[in-house]
């Protein structure tokens, strides 16, 4: 009975030991550990420690996902081992992290970085603030107002021109050949850059020159130097590969100055009045020509030519099918609207246009792509121009798009940073204006019949027609006229492989002229038009220089080849004046249009697949096959493109091996030159962001779509059954259905009845509907009685609108370059973590042998 | 003070409701309003929450020009002072036939009786009156015509508006008095009403109004909920119509009192 009397024993220590503590004898062994090491609090305060141990372990059961009352047997095991869990993906979505910027920011990259110097940021800003609100303000606009004062002139004075370019050439040559100490040469770089700074605050165009002028002088002298001092190489090895990394540059010297040129002065041009007498305007065919697009996509951009304000009598569509189809007949015969169409279909486009030439007898033809939607004022816009001056062929529009590209989808930059068109469209044609040399873009223009005729119709030796079509009618004298005014916006391209596609087909065509039809070798041309077709058809051959820049650093890190006959210090001094100079230039020239770093993100992704079609196109233009580019696709799965991103995956990892050799090396072979090695694993590393940005974008993001929807924002009326009326705006549209976001949440059952009423200027345009789906504020109608009467209000009320795309300039952000290299640099890091996601991904799916979920 | 009168020349046309939410909306835009009713009717107040009609306002001073009458005006929560017509009995009845005669009379020979009448309010800021008025034409509508800065016709997509239309604006033309029309109670749905509005474009061009108002069921309900529709339907398209035109108005009114005070500068 020993132990029966040891219990109630054992139960008295128990109990006066609590008392003593302060503990409740019947507490867990947890409140006991905590009381033998901190005493109770006086009544009346709280119980810190008691507090403390409490938060630590609901700390420790959520780290180690342990239940309220888990054994020790169970806390042991989970400390060694972690619970099975779904394996996360490390890249973050950015789409969702922009609606939660701030709070979700965090888990990217930068928003860590950020986060953690923000204590530094604040101060610095903080003392900045301080001091420059201390500072006098100064006048930056009336600055610039005073030098356009200055620069009108001057010049009045005559002679000073031709007088000033001398003497300009003459300064600018002892500036590129004068050798200076490099203590010199940095302090040069300091001067020049102070500025380029100061010089970056003032708007206007004169100081654009300054800096466009500096960075020429920055750019030479590096040129100089680097033609004397740097071409000497130890072994033929490295001879080969350092005069491949020379001719890299030069290409991008070339590139570099006639950029220059051909964006030294955006026109800016406006549209000219027409004739107040109507019956003097002249009769304008319209041609869309498609091919195997769906008539849904097709719909739209004939209604809104239809419903062009132009006379009745004079304004004739024809939809130039290619595809003989039998529906599209039908619809066109149903619309009113001319329908041609062709036995063979030789040329492809061209070849479309050009049997349709012969075939009608307007005076003007204006061209839209099958799914670029004119608004109304289209014609009115342009014919002006056209009309005043009958020496002028034609007149082309910005290809504006109201979807997002593959890159801005996959990176979610739609709307925040511009696109790979939006140079093009925003500054290169504006510039090429000046220069008269404004190219033909195959869509969005209006060209003159004679001249068109004159040439012999559409070109059909190249497949890039467009160009080649205006750089025919330069050669025979004639003007180009560029505005920059949306007046048509389409469908941008859906998939990643889909854009490439269509690049390809550019960069090959751009090389077919350059062979068959270069524009320094025939006559006709002028100086500046030479320059500016040129450089469009140079930009195409990036591929090469471009792909050499990505593997140039691996030549010294994996092998020890020094590219570049100077040490690390003298590169410093020159190279990094040429790119800081440049690229502040080049971001002040290209502003809102193209965010500095952002080409090299667009090339690295083309750069591959360009190299192939440009060499073959270069070596034998006759070779190569047209390609129609896809539209109206559909992405239900999100997924990584593998085919298109392979070359890209080799590369990043040709490059991060060179990085590891790079680290090697710097511990033991090359002890002696850290600073090589050092510059060497910088550029690798920038090489490894870019290819990063480049697999990133072939991971496709997903895209549900029943047919094709375009977004749409314009304000809309609904009209309930019981009389009452909401004000709300649309979302999207498709062929006979119509997105809606509510003002608030509304109860409505699929298949209620409604109405929805747009407005046209001052005229409501009613269309009765059903509730398709109902999603909180998201409402999708579905309209009733569709016709084509119907569909052709609803584009006028829409897309047709005048004022539909006005606003395209105001949205561009500015350039600001430091945050531009971090966005850039983000979606390297992104991309990176992407690949690597799906990496685990792929050997998930085969090691575990899970079935492939469809899609 | 500037004065904007509502008129009509077809009956059930929202002058009324129309002129209860504009003083609302004008005074979220920081004016002062005075919303008054030159209508026998006398029924402004209903629009305001008061569920009798009004014993005393602008008739108590044609009754009695020398009785103390600036009571008879009231303010409710948001600011807008309501001076309705008045003249209601405890019987729940209205001046008898001779009194009524009488004040016909009364108005008919004292064109300028209101215009005087509002001469005499003195409001603070860019303050506005809002003259409510029986069917145009009428002696009572005659009085808010000359009192007007601005007149704004309330204009129905019904074919009787437009049949009415041109002898009311000749008048308006003849006296001399700037005119903005307004399109009230347009359903989008009927193509009797599109077409009207067509025709109305037409015939006047620049001085119909850009802010059409929606017709919507919800207008009476709240009217019968005593709720302020503006506010309990915030998100109806006849609210953002009424805001609309509410804006427009109130620049109108800045614009009236800059230019104003341009004349006055230029005459000194």
């Amino acid at each position: 009975m020993k132990p029966a009397a040891a219990l109630p024993k054992w139960s008295r220590v128990r109990h006066s030991l609590a008392r003593r503590l302060g503990v409740e004898a019947e507490a867990g062994r947890g409140a006991w550990l905590l009381r033998l090491l901190f005493r109770a609090p006086p009544p009346g305060q709280r119980d810190w420690p008691a507090l403390w141990a409490e938060r630590l372990g609901r700390y420790l059961r959520s780290e180690l996902a342990l239940g309220e009352n888990e054994s020790h047997a169970t806390w042991l095991k989970r400390v060694f081992f972690r619970q099975r869990r779904r394996r996360a993906h490390l890249a973050t979505n950015l789409r969702s992290a922009r609606h939660h910027r701030g709070a979700r920011r965090r888990s990217m990259l930068l928003g860590r970085i950020g986060h953690w110097l923000a204590p530094a940021y604040g101060v610095v800003g903080r003392a900045g603030h301080a001091v420059s609100s201390r500072l006098p303000t100064v006048p930056w606009a009336r600055v610039s107002e005073r030098v356009n004062v200055w620069s009108s002139g001057l010049d009045r004075v005559p002679h000073l021109k031709p007088v000033i370019l001398l003497l300009a050439a003459m300064v600018a040559v002892g500036f590129w050949t004068t050798p200076l100490p490099i203590g010199g040469q940095f302090r040069l770089f300091i001067a020049v850059s102070v500025v380029m700074i100061v010089v970056r605050r003032i708007p206007g165009r004169w100081p654009t020159m300054l800096m466009v002028s500096l960075s020429i002088l920055m750019t030479g002298r590096y040129m100089w130097w680097r033609i004397t001092q740097t071409l000497i190489f130890a072994t033929p090895v490295e001879a080969v590969f350092g005069y491949l990394l020379f001719a890299a540059e030069i290409y991008t010297w070339i590139v570099l100055f006639f950029g220059y040129i051909q964006t030294a002065w955006p026109l800016n041009r406006q549209p000219k009045p027409l004739p107040e007498d109507t019956d003097s305007w002249p009769t304008v065919d319209v041609y869309i020509p498609t091919y195997n697009e769906p008539l849904s996509v097709v719909s739209p951009a004939v209604l809104a030519a239809k419903s062009m304000d132009w006379p009745r009598d004079k304004l004739r569509v024809y939809l130039l099918d290619d595809g003989s189809r039998e529906e599209f007949h039908r619809y066109a015969n149903e619309v009113g609207v001319g329908y041609l169409t062709r036995e063979e279909h030789r040329y492809a486009k061209a070849g479309n246009i050009n049997h349709a030439l012969a075939m009608t007898s307007g005076e003007f033809i204006a061209i839209f792509d099958c799914d670029h939607i004119p608004t109304r004022s289209f014609l009115q816009t342009t014919m002006g121009e056209l009309i005043s001056d009958p020496k002028c062929a034609m007149v082309q529009t910005p290809h504006h798009f109201f979807s997002p590209d593959p890159f801005e989808r996959n990176y979610d930059t739609f709307l925040r940073i511009p696109n790979e068109g939006s140079l093009f469209y925003g500054l290169i044609q504006d510039g090429n204006d000046f220069w008269n040399a404004t190219f033909f873009c195959g869509s969005c223009a209006v060209i003159r019949r004679a001249p068109l005729m004159e040439i012999g119709g559409i070109a059909i030796e190249t497949v890039t027609e467009d160009a080649h079509t205006s750089l025919k009618l330069h050669r025979r004298g004639y003007r180009t006229a560029y505005l920059r005014i949306v007046q048509a916006a389409g469908l941008a391209t859906e998939s990643l492989s889909g854009h490439i596609g269509q690049r390809i087909r550019w960069a090959r065509g751009m090389a077919q002229i350059f062979r068959l039809d270069n524009p320094w070798l025939r006559k006709g041309l002028t100086f500046f038009q030479r320059i500016c077709y040129s450089n469009a058809m140079l930009h195409f051959f990036y591929g090469i220089p471009r792909l050499i820049f990505l593997f140039m650093p691996c030549a010294y890190l994996f092998f020890g080849l020094h590219v570049f006959g100077a040490d690390a210090i003298s590169v410093m001094a020159y190279v990094l004046p040429y790119l800081f100079v440049s690229g502040l230039a080049n971001s002040r020239i290209q502003g809102q249009y193209r965010h500095s770093f952002w080409a090299e993100v667009y090339e690295s992704v083309l750069a591959w697949y360009t190299v192939l079609p440009t060499t073959i196109a270069f070596i034998n233009p006759k070779k190569g096959k047209f390609n129609v580019t896809a539209k109206g696709g559909l992405i239900e799965q999100e997924y990584l493109d593998w085919a298109t991103s392979k070359p890209y995956v080799w590369l990043l990892a040709v490059n991060i091996a060179a990085l590891v050799a790079g680290i090697v090396r710097m511990f033991t072979t090359q002890r002696d030159e850290p600073a090589t090695v050092l510059m060497n694993m910088v550029w690798a590393l920038f090489n490894v962001a870019m290819l990063g940005a480049a697999v990133g974008v072939a991971k496709e993001a997903r895209q549900v779509r029943v047919s094709h929807h375009v977004p749409l924002c314009v304000p809309a009326t609904l009209v309930l059954p019981n009389g009452k009326t909401i004000a709300c705006r649309t979302e999207n549209y498709s062929t006979g259905g119509l997105g809606i976001v509510l003002p608030e949440e509304l109860v409505m059952e699929r298949g209620h009845a409604l109405g929805v009423a747009l407005s046209r200027g001052d005229i409501d345009y009613y269309f009765p509907a059903v509730v398709a789906r109902n999603n909180g504020v998201h409402l999708g109608l579905k309209f009733e009685d569709w016709s084509h009467e119907r569909e052709t209000q609803l584009i006028q009320c829409t897309f047709g609108r005048a004022d539909a795309w006005v606003r395209w300039e105001e949205e561009l952000v500015p350039d600001a370059p430091l945050h531009s290299f971090v966005e850039v640099i983000e979606m390297g890091y992104q991309g990176v973590l992407r690949l690597f996601d799906a990496g685990l991904d792929a050997v998930e799916a085969t090691v575990l042998r899970r079935p492939r979920q469809s899609g | 003070m500037k004065t904007i009168a509502i008129v009509s020349p077809v009956g059930g046309a929202g002058r009324s409701m129309l002129t209860a939410a504009l003083a609302g909306l004008l005074t979220e835009r920081r004016h002062a309003v005075l919303a008054v009713e030159c209508d026998p009717r006398n029924v402004l107040t209903f629009y305001c929450g008061q569920r009798v009609p009004a014993r005393q306002g602008l008739v108590s001073h044609v009754l009695s020009p020398t009785d103390d009458w600036s009571e008879a005006a009231l303010q409710t929560d948001d600011g807008v002072l309501w001076l309705p017509w008045g003249g209601a009995r405890g019987d729940g009845r209205g001046p008898d036939a001779d009194t009524a005669a009488a004040i016909a009379t009364g108005l008919h020979l004292q064109a300028t009786w209101l215009r005087d009448l509002l001469a005499r309010v003195d409001l603070a800021g860019h303050s506005v009156a809002l003259v409510d008025t029986p069917t145009w034409p009428s002696v009572h509508a005659a009085q808010a015509i000359t009192a007007a800065d601005l007149v704004m016709v309330v204009v129905p997509p019904e074919p009787l508006a437009c049949a009415t239309l041109p002898r009311l604006r000749s008048e308006l033309k003849a006296l001399g008095k700037q005119a903005v029309y307004v399109a009230n109670a347009v359903s989008p749905a009927s193509q009797l009403h599109t077409d009207i509005l067509a025709l109305l474009r037409g015939s006047l061009g620049a001085e119909l109004s850009a802010y059409r108002v929606h017709a919507d069921s919800g207008i009476p309900e709240a009217l019968a909920r005593d709720e302020s529709f503006v506010h309990s339907a915030p998100h109806s398209q006849a609210a953002h119509d009424m805001h609309g035109l509410a804006t427009w108005l109130s620049n109108w009114i800045r614009q009236a009192y800059a230019g104003g005070a341009q004349t006055a500068g230029g005459s000194a």
